[in-house]
């Protein structure tokens, strides 16, 4: 297991690396459409200033050898200045967003998962029935509506109507715990379902294709209990390919994060991608990727590692 | 001297200003059937009031409570009591006693972009932190008029050509260092040869008419222009150029933003969406802060703004004209005036720009009144033209334009015989802008006129600026900021920078140049004039006058809008009961 | 698919959109564009003229919704454009060419493909200008990577297909191969999950929307309709996002339903399952009587099992199936695939898989009536008193448990064995079994075990718990003949230990003539013959078996062609009238084409053939004069 675990992280390294390519050229195209200093120079943006910036930045040197200074510069932690406002650094910027986003996530998979496994089985153990029909129909609609509309709907029905929660902000965890927690309920609710649904759906499905095969009916044929069959021979094996998805649906999640911060009042690193690409602040966008890179690629190893504690095909990988 | 190139300058400078101030603007307005029931307003009794104490919170109401606005009045005027504020009168400022209220939250629209330093971005929404920490040596009250601030008082030469500032004593940088003339010049010397990032163009533009600054000794400081330009002079001292830096700080703002303000910088976090201020116990008038600590909390969602009032999260907050039933209690002040401008009226891309009645149809089509009350607007203000109401010396009595009517606006294009053309409108995508320019857009199509509302990419009143000056908008939606209509006329007229066509009709820019010589007064009728053949012309066509509204909590007292920058308040004497 | 309600509705909801795309003029009441330039009826709700109200311009929410359809539409076409036509030829090209190419490719997909699909449209956006089509090439590039990697998956596997051998060898081109042969079968796959992405596509199109950096603001969009609505619904009314937002939600719905009811036509129902317990509808008794010997460990009398099937009648899968083995007895179960050999033995157990069910007949193990049991009642037999080895060796053991906690798990279960006692016993049994290295075994999977060593699993776990009755199908069909000789050997050793009763069944007369005692063959889902071993083999009574036989090698005399039984096993709803052999059957005669034969009795034997007593008639010997075809 540890060197299946070694051999996963290793793999993590080029991929991360291949986020930093990506979002560099990004950088770079951006910038064919329209200069980064003029928009750093903004309204006083005379010849000499856009000359002077150009020069700063090293706008003018190849592109080789800028992506190496660059590449310098993030990986000693240096993630440049804000476009729009050079007293900010990115990376402080996103020290302070990122905890919201990572807290919704984090809380909204929590929520999706557990519910979707639950959910999963349940429709699983009993299929065709009327709670498996109705969930099944349930989850599809979920799935179907965007986070930001249930948000709103949340919102304006818990929130504001019955006033349970505060319609807007996020508390931090380390002001409150129980504020952090109620702060983070609602936009994790809204982010949760089409996790939930999707979960609950793939779960269903691998259930349903483990009850069906012959290890399962050999075990039946030795006399195990039905909570047994459940339990001990098919979940283990069905949720495999569901941890898979899992880690699909969490890379999603922080990209649906977004809509759903701007309707709660957070500031979260959705917030602050979506106003850098409206104000076309090229170093956020590109620290904010690369953050968001760094987050996917972890939780694509955790997926990894707890497909291996579960398959042992893979975690053995003997033959 | 005045000179065409003297024009063209000045427009450029006060353009930048303006669209600067239209890209800070953030009220997202939307249609409503029925008027507001209350509209309650900054009434200052249209004085101008010489108390140097005009922050009090005597004067001003800010309640909820079905008053009856004097529209005229709130709309205000930049008008200057000249026998008010001159030196011979005595002035007292009132010391009271240091006693801040509760803390208070809140919320607006618009984040800190670029730092504390006020002289590197003259955007509107900067003042929502600027003016908590900076003053001036004089400030626009919220009529519009021109008071005196941190100076008791000031003369003016025979020509007009020297303004002499007397300072209050005893007043105080938040560092300790004194207000005084000394410190007066180093702020205009700084700010008249400062270059980016530490300075903008813009800001440093605001004092060019500003020859030198002597200290005539130590509360007494003169200005020498380069010619009679108080009312330049004055213009650009209620905006950013006028904020005083303590000197130490001077070049260092950003990072060091010492001012005279009520209230001190705590912090500011990484994308200046969360100012945490405190109260400064030193403040010239120490009965003036409100609170001990302020927040600024930058929630883009107007929605989420308001929710947040009502949950009691927020103190006040920025909000949307419909939205004004939704909160406890609202202030409001109409300040953003807004018109098309036809740059192409010389017909050099649309040729049919260039007839008169074409363009006095598409005037004709615009449901002016109706835009005004969907916006809780009061709904003869739509008929302000350039001035700012029917007493502002600018107004036009007898103005030969059509009202909106879209069957006679039908009738009129089509009995002009031209063929219905199209063209582009850029706007930003925030704020009243995208209603507005689809409700005009709308308005056009019935005439057969197709205008394509593009969002401007990036979205900054730079790059309005930019599009139009290029000559890419025939037909522009603009917004006019400046302190008064004489200023809107400079911009605009003659090879000023938001008229392309680098052409005004007959007789304009003699006017224009007329009017900048004399003093407010004595100008009026020049400026009245131009404005009428302006509009008349249908050059420009008669505006909106949108109100912005900044809701807040039944326990607040004192909110008041600051003329010509929608979306913040004077924080003096803003406090939370309790 | 067309009977599930929900496919047809979104079928028909999809129908709207479509039409709502390409003639929105058909559908719409208004222009979308136009306003209320009196601005008078604004944020209204629904209204005879505008049936579902106006926004703050006045502006129709009904057409616009209808006009909101076109740019759904238009983004996704666009972005699957991109995703299909990008994504497809790589994965094709990736699957084909294998070894480092492919894991180059596959590397780089999966970079773009963990990135979250909004951040890509993201850049796009802010790489070209926020607008409906820039994003849609962004999400059309995301999506191209789920592409990729399906298609080269299917390809991955097609490629080892011997189809597909044979049309390298005769030398069809490469890209001839991928698209006549390959993609074909990657269609249906591609289907499904198109749709699926499709509603996904639209999603993330009205998110982009709604967030302002999309569709331009005065397009009716149903995310910049919610985008403009957003400030206004709690004043204005439900209806300001009711309309976009139902239509949004709609059309996303219907696409994934769509997908999904695809996928369910052309997979597998997975309405019934290992725990699906049918309705106990009642069973009707058998016709005859269970004999009486003490030691007939299993006895079943007319068992008869139906299946219903999707399209109509049911299928009679068993018919009056009965026979006994008794304690220390080796009894064959002959016949083709396809004859019941392994459905009886299910049903017998109670494990006819949904929704099967025995309609008839009597069961009876040991001297207890087993027909009526409950599940919970069965878990004391199965497994303790019977052990069943099944056929496929390593499926039928689960691919995510260590072998011993496999083979642990009936020692525990029945034996309440600690676990240190049933850890020992269980290395006991693999040695028994002749398992090399025991312990060390019991620690691995089961994809570490070959093909016979599974299946030596499978037969310790059957008999761990020393059951009376072993019930063991193809135990050794599988393996190859060395193997299997000990296999046989071994089960051999173990009856006469033992006294267990075995029940053999296989499709191999050679199994047959060297285990069993006695022979039941099977065709049809009927017994055909009963006998001894020896009576089976020297003188059968059915022609069936007299077919069987001839088609050993060994019974084959001189040159000429091996033989064969002409003909197909029909399927189990296609069974003809009378005989099921018949139509097979070189003897057929009329009668036998006319009814089902009945079962003779033959003093402890059976048969089920009608000419059985006819004098003369001789199944050694061609057919009798009067032949019949079937």
């Amino acid at each position: 297991m540890a060197k299946y675990i070694g051999s996963r992280l290793l793999a993590t390294i080029p991929l991360v690396f291949a986020v930093l390519v990506i979002t560099f050229l990004i950088a770079v195209a951006v910038e064919a459409n329209g200069s980064i200093a003029t928009q750093i120079c903004g309204e006083g943006a005379t010849p000499e200033c856009i000359g002077a910036i150009e020069e700063e930045l090293g706008l003018n040197e190849p592109i080789v050898s800028r992506f190496f200074s660059w590449f310098g510069g993030v990986l000693s932690g240096d993630l440049g200045s804000s476009l729009v406002n050079q007293n900010t650094s990115v990376g402080e910027l996103i020290g302070e967003r990122i905890w919201p986003t990572l807290s919704i996530v984090g809380f909204s998979l929590l929520i999706g998962v557990t519910l979707g496994l639950l959910f999963g089985v349940l429709g699983a153990i009993r299929p065709g029935g009327f709670a498996d029909r109705s969930i099944s129909v349930g989850a599809a609609g979920v799935i179907a509506a965007p986070g930001f509309i249930i948000g709103m709907l949340l919102s304006w029905g818990i929130a504001v109507e019955l006033g349970w929660l505060d319609p807007v902000g996020y508390v931090s965890l380390g002001e409150s715990f129980t504020g952090w927690l109620k702060s983070i309920t609602l936009p994790s609710i809204a982010l949760s379902l089409p996790t939930l649904a999707i979960v609950q759906r793939q779960l269903r499905s691998s259930m349903a294709n483990a009850l069906q095969s012959r290890y399962v009916l050999a075990a039946r044929a030795r006399g195990v209990s039905r909570p047994s069959l459940i339990s001990r021979h098919a979940l283990p094996n069905a949720l495999i390919p569901t941890v898979t998805v899992i880690g699909f649906r969490a890379a999603a999640a922080i990209g649906l994060t977004t809509a759903v911060e701007i309707v709660f009042g957070i500031r979260g690193m959705g917030e602050m991608l979506v106003t850098a690409i409206i104000s076309r602040n090229v170093t956020v966008l590109q620290g904010g990727m690369i953050v968001v890179g760094l987050v996917v690629a972890a939780v694509n190893l955790l997926v990894d590692i707890s497909y291996g504690f579960l398959n042992p095909k893979v975690r053995l990988d003997r033959d | 001297m005045r000179n065409s190139k003297w024009i063209r300058l000045l427009g450029v400078l006060m353009a930048l200003v303006m669209v600067a101030a239209a890209c800070g603007s953030s009220t997202d307005g939307n249609a409503e059937p029925e008027p507001a029931p209350e509209t309650t307003e900054d009434d200052s009794g249209g004085d101008t009031d010489t108390d140097a104490d005009a922050g009090s919170d005597d004067e001003v109401e800010a309640e909820e409570g079905g008053e009856e606005a004097d529209i005229d009045d709130a709309l205000g005027n930049l008008e200057v009591d000249e026998e008010a504020v001159s030196c011979t009168s005595d002035s007292e400022v009132e010391v009271g006693d240091y006693n801040p209220g509760p803390p208070l939250n809140n919320a607006i629209s618009v984040a800190l972009g670029t730092g504390m330093n006020p002289h590197n971005d003259q955007a509107p929404a900067q003042f929502s932190f600027y003016n908590w920490v900076f003053e001036g040596l004089v400030r626009q009250d919220t009529d519009g008029s021109v008071v005196p601030w941190l100076a008791s008082c000031w003369d003016r030469n025979d020509d007009g050509s020297v303004i002499t500032f007397v300072l209050n004593e005893g007043i105080t940088f938040h560092d300790g260092s004194p207000v005084n003339a000394e410190a007066v010049k180093a702020n205009i010397d700084f700010v008249r040869a400062g270059e980016p990032p530490q300075v903008l163009p813009p800001v440093r533009g605001q004092m060019a008419i500003v020859e030198s600054v002597e200290v005539v000794d130590d509360l007494t400081v003169q200005f020498n222009l380069n010619g009679p330009g108080e009312a330049l002079l004055l213009s650009g001292l209620i905006r950013n150029s006028g904020f005083l830096v303590s000197p130490s700080a001077l070049g260092s703002a950003g990072e060091n933003p010492i001012g005279t303000g009520p209230y001190t910088v705590d912090s500011v976090n990484g994308d200046g969406t969360l100012v945490e201020l405190s109260g400064f116990e030193g403040y010239w008038q120490p009965q003036l802060v409100g609170a001990e600590s302020v927040t600024l909390n930058t929630l883009v969602d107007a929605q989420a703004r308001v929710d947040g009032l009502n949950a009691g999260q927020f103190d006040v907050v920025i909000i949307n004209a419909p939205q004004a039933p939704d909160v406890p209690a609202f202030s409001t002040n109409t300040t953003v005036r807004i018109g098309f401008v036809v740059t192409d009226w010389t017909g050099e891309t649309i040729p049919a720009l260039a007839n008169r009645d074409v363009r006095c149809a598409m005037g004709q089509a615009l449901n002016r009144v109706g835009i005004q009350e969907a916006f809780n607007a009061p709904a003869d203000s739509a008929n302000n033209q350039f001035a700012v109401g029917p007493n502002d010396y600018a107004y036009i009595d007898d103005l030969d334009v059509a009202d909106f009517d879209i069957d006679a606006a039908r009738e009129a294009f089509a009995a002009t015989g031209e063929e219905g053309f199209e063209f582009t409108n850029g706007h930003l995508p925030q704020g009243f802008w995208p209603v507005v320019s689809s409700a005009w857009s709308g308005a056009l199509a019935e005439l057969g006129i197709t205008m394509n509302n593009e969002a401007l990419d990036p979205p900054s009143g730079g790059e309005m600026f930019v599009r139009l000056a290029a000559g890419q908008y025939p037909v522009q939606i603009i917004p006019f900021n400046e302190p008064n209509a004489l200023m809107s006329l400079i911009a605009r007229t003659g090879e000023a920078s938001f008229n392309p066509s680098g052409v005004s009709p007959d007789g304009v820019v003699e006017l224009v140049e007329s009017a900048m010589s004399q003093s407010f007064e004595d100008g009026e009728a020049d400026v009245a004039a131009a404005w009428k053949i302006l509009l008349e012309e249908c050059i420009f066509i008669i505006q909106q006058t949108l109100p912005t509204f900044i809701g807040h909590g039944a326990d607040i007292e004192g909110v008041r809008h600051i003329q010509g920058i929608p979306i913040t308040y004077w924080p003096h004497g803003v406090r939370k009961a309790g | 698919m067309l009977r599930n309600p929900l496919a047809l509705l979104s079928m028909v909801w999809f129908v709207i959109l479509v039409v709502s795309w390409l003639r929105p003029e058909l559908l719409a009441t208004h222009d979308p564009f136009q306003q209320d330039v009196s601005l008078q009826r604004l944020f209204e709700g629904p209204s005879s003229d505008h049936w579902l109200g106006t926004d703050g311009l006045g502006r129709d929410h009904y057409s616009r919704v209808i006009f909101g359809a076109g740019f759904a539409f238009r983004s996704v076409f666009i972005a699957m454009t991109i995703a299909l036509g990008v994504g497809v030829p790589i994965g094709l090209f990736a699957g084909w060419r294998g070894g480092r190419v492919d894991r180059a490719i596959i590397w780089v997909n999966d970079v773009f493909f963990s990135l979250p699909i909004i951040l890509l449209a993201m850049a796009v956006i802010i790489i070209l200008s926020p607008s409906l089509t820039n994003a849609m090439i962004g999400v059309g590039i995301a999506m191209s990577t789920r592409f990729v990697r399906l298609t080269r998956g299917v390809t991955l596997a097609e490629k080892e297909e011997l189809y597909v051998d044979a049309a390298r060898i005769t030398g069809i081109s490469v890209p001839r191969i991928l698209i006549r042969y390959i993609a074909p079968n990657l269609l249906s796959s591609l289907i499904v999950q198109a749709a699926i992405i499709s509603g996904a596509v639209i999603l993330i199109g009205a998110t982009l929307s709604f967030l302002g950096i999309g569709a331009s603001l005065d397009d009716p969009d149903w995310g910049v309709m919610l985008n403009r609505a957003r400030p206004d619904f709690r004043r204005e009314g439900i209806w300001q996002i009711v309309p976009s937002g139902g239509a949004l939600v709609l059309t996303v719905l219907s696409f994934n339903l769509l997908g999904d009811a695809i996928r369910d036509s052309i997979g597998r129902d997975a309405s019934s399952n290992a725990l699906t317990v049918t309705k106990r509808a009642s069973v009707t008794p058998a016709s005859t009587e269970h004999l009486t010997d003490d030691d007939i460990v299993l006895s079943v009398r007319d068992m008869d099992v139906e299946f219903p099937s999707p399209n109509g009648p049911v299928s009679a899968i068993l018919n009056g199936v009965s026979f006994e083995v008794r304690a220390g007895e080796t009894l064959g179960v002959v016949g083709e695939s396809g004859s019941g050999k392994s459905m009886t033995m299910l049903s017998a157990l109670g494990l006819t898989p949904a929704p099967g069910r025995m309609t008839r007949g009597s069961v009876r193990f040991a001297d207890e009536d087993v027909t009526n049991l409950t599940e919970r009642d069965w878990l004391r037999l199965r497994g303790k008193e019977i052990g069943v080895i099944f056929q496929e060796p390593i499926a039928v053991l689960n691919p995510a448990m260590k072998v011993g906690a496999q083979i642990m798990e009936p020692l525990r279960i029945h034996l309440g064995m600690g676990k240190a006692e049933a850890r020992k016993r269980a290395a006991e049994l693999l040695a028994e079994v002749r398992v090399p290295d025991p312990e060390r075994r019991l620690d691995q999977y089961p994809h570490e075990f070959s093909g016979g060593m599974a299946q030596r699993v499978g037969i310790a776990m059957a008999l761990a718990c020393e059951p009376k009755l072993l019930i063991a199908d193809e135990p050794s069909t599988a393996l190859d003949v060395t193997v299997q000789g000990q296999i046989l050997d071994l089960l051999a050793e173990i009856q006469s230990r033992r006294n267990m009763a075995i029940i053999l069944i296989t499709h191999d007369l050679g199994v047959i003539a060297e285990a069993a005692d006695r022979v039941l063959v099977m065709y049809g889902g009927q017994v055909m013959e009963t006998g001894s071993a020896e009576d089976i083999f020297f003188r059968p009574k059915h022609p069936y078996t007299k077919a069987l036989l001839d088609t050993m090698p060994q019974n084959h005399a001189g040159d000429g062609d091996l033989a064969v039984i002409a003909g197909i096993v029909p399927q189990p709803n296609a069974w003809p009238a009378g005989c099921r052999f018949a139509p097979r059957c070189v003897h057929a005669t009329e009668a036998c084409v006319s009814a089902i034969p009945p079962l003779l009795t033959v003093d402890a034997d059976h048969v089920r053939c009608v000419r059985f007593d006819e004098p003369g008639f001789d199944l050694a010997h061609g057919g009798s004069t009067a032949e019949v075809s079937a």
